[in-house]
């Protein structure tokens, strides 16, 4: 008992003491008045610590949590105003979005160059131009590779190995290379009359080399208007394109 | 002899106003609020001691953590209020300091609001088992 009337009554005077500090502290009589009243509510709160301990055991922690709470709600209630951190963190995400939006449309615009080029140059049609950055964070991306897909109907009059000859229409005959599979090559579809020997997609999903002249035609031309080196480059065509005409 | 600096900055300063004010009023207002601004902040540094001793006696005294740190937010509010509604004022813009001023004592008082409210709780909670059977 007498240990807490002790501790009761340092605490009060530590608190007064303190409630005087601040009086000296504070700058102006306009402020004091109202840093009076929050003091005096300290105070009035360490003279009703015995009251309160008596009726409910642990003040000081609801008074805490009230703390809590409040600092919780009314930093809610503040004005949105963002950090700098935070303006930071979007420009960083708006610039990563539009250096990817640049890269889309570069490689869109890249892609369609490169195919009406191939077309302009050597006479192949490609089906399809697929541009691989490597990857990078800085705003400047490099090509890491080209995939290059022939359209399977090309006149090609020097294909090495294995070509064979279909008719597309009645005006283009048509050669394509189909070294992948010689065997079936030669024992399917020898003759140039019988074109759709093939059809039936066995070689649907493979690749098959293009010839050697075309395959370093296109990578000379992309090395001469885009500086993509030749071993970046790859050429391609659909290996069952031959039966497709 | 810090205050020998501090002043001497201040009378520095004062004489340069004088000098520039009739020229070029602006560069005069501009040279008070800097002033101002390195004096507080020179100011600023000691006063950080002073709390540090502060909260090492309250922790002894046994005050709660959460008393004095409420008393230092409030502490601070009055002074930057006050700093900044003083520079406003040089300007002549008295209206703006004292919206300041103003904006300072709400910020105090709204410190205050947590306190109350465990205050009116706590009583609230008493009346009900002295009142309810009156």
């Amino acid at each position: 008992m007498m240990d807490f009337l002790s501790d009761w009554l340092r605490n009060i005077i530590a608190v007064i003491l303190l409630a005087v500090f601040v009086e000296l502290l504070l700058p102006n009589k306009a402020m004091q008045r109202y840093a009076r009243l929050v003091v005096g509510l300290f105070v009035l709160l360490t003279l009703m610590t015995p009251i309160f301990q008596l009726l409910q055991g642990d003040f000081e922690q609801k008074l805490e949590t009230s703390f809590q709470n409040w600092s919780a709600e009314s930093g809610q209630q503040d004005l949105k105003m963002p950090t700098l951190s935070e303006i930071r963190k979007e420009a960083d995400e708006l610039s990563s979005k539009r250096a990817a939006d640049v890269e889309q449309l570069s490689k869109k615009v890249l892609e369609q160059d490169i195919s009406r080029q191939v077309k302009e140059s050597t006479g192949a049609e490609t089906m399809d131009v697929q541009i691989i950055w490597k990857e990078q964070t800085e705003n400047n991306p490099e090509v890491r590779s080209v995939v290059i897909t022939l359209k399977p109907a090309q006149s090609d009059a020097d294909s090495p190995a294995g070509s064979r000859q279909g008719s597309e229409g009645p005006v283009q005959p048509v050669q394509v290379d189909v070294n992948v599979e010689p065997v079936e090559a030669v024992t399917v579809n020898p003759s140039p009359d019988l074109p759709d020997g093939k059809e039936d997609g066995q070689a649907a999903e493979a690749w098959a080399p293009v010839s050697a002249v075309l395959d370093r035609q296109v990578r000379q031309l992309l090395q001469n208007v885009w500086g993509i080196a030749p071993e970046l480059v790859i050429v391609r065509q659909p290996a069952d394109a031959a039966g497709n005409y | 002899m810090e205050i020998i600096q501090v002043v001497g900055i201040g009378l520095i300063a004062t004489v340069l106003i004088l000098v520039v004010r009739e020229q070029k009023p602006v560069f005069a207002y501009l040279l008070a609020a800097f002033t101002g601004l390195f004096l507080f902040l020179f100011v600023i540094g000691k006063i950080e001691s002073v709390i540090e001793v502060l909260e090492q006696l309250a922790n002894k005294a046994g005050i709660p953590s959460i008393y004095l740190k409420t008393i230092l937010k409030i502490i601070g509010i009055a002074y930057i209020a006050e700093f900044g509604a003083q520079i406003i004022r040089d300007a002549g813009l008295e209206s703006v300091a004292s919206k300041i001023e103003f904006a300072g004592k709400i910020l105090i008082l709204v410190m205050a609001v947590p306190i109350i409210s465990v205050i009116v709780e706590t009583v609230i909670g008493l009346l009900p088992s002295g009142g309810g059977s009156g």
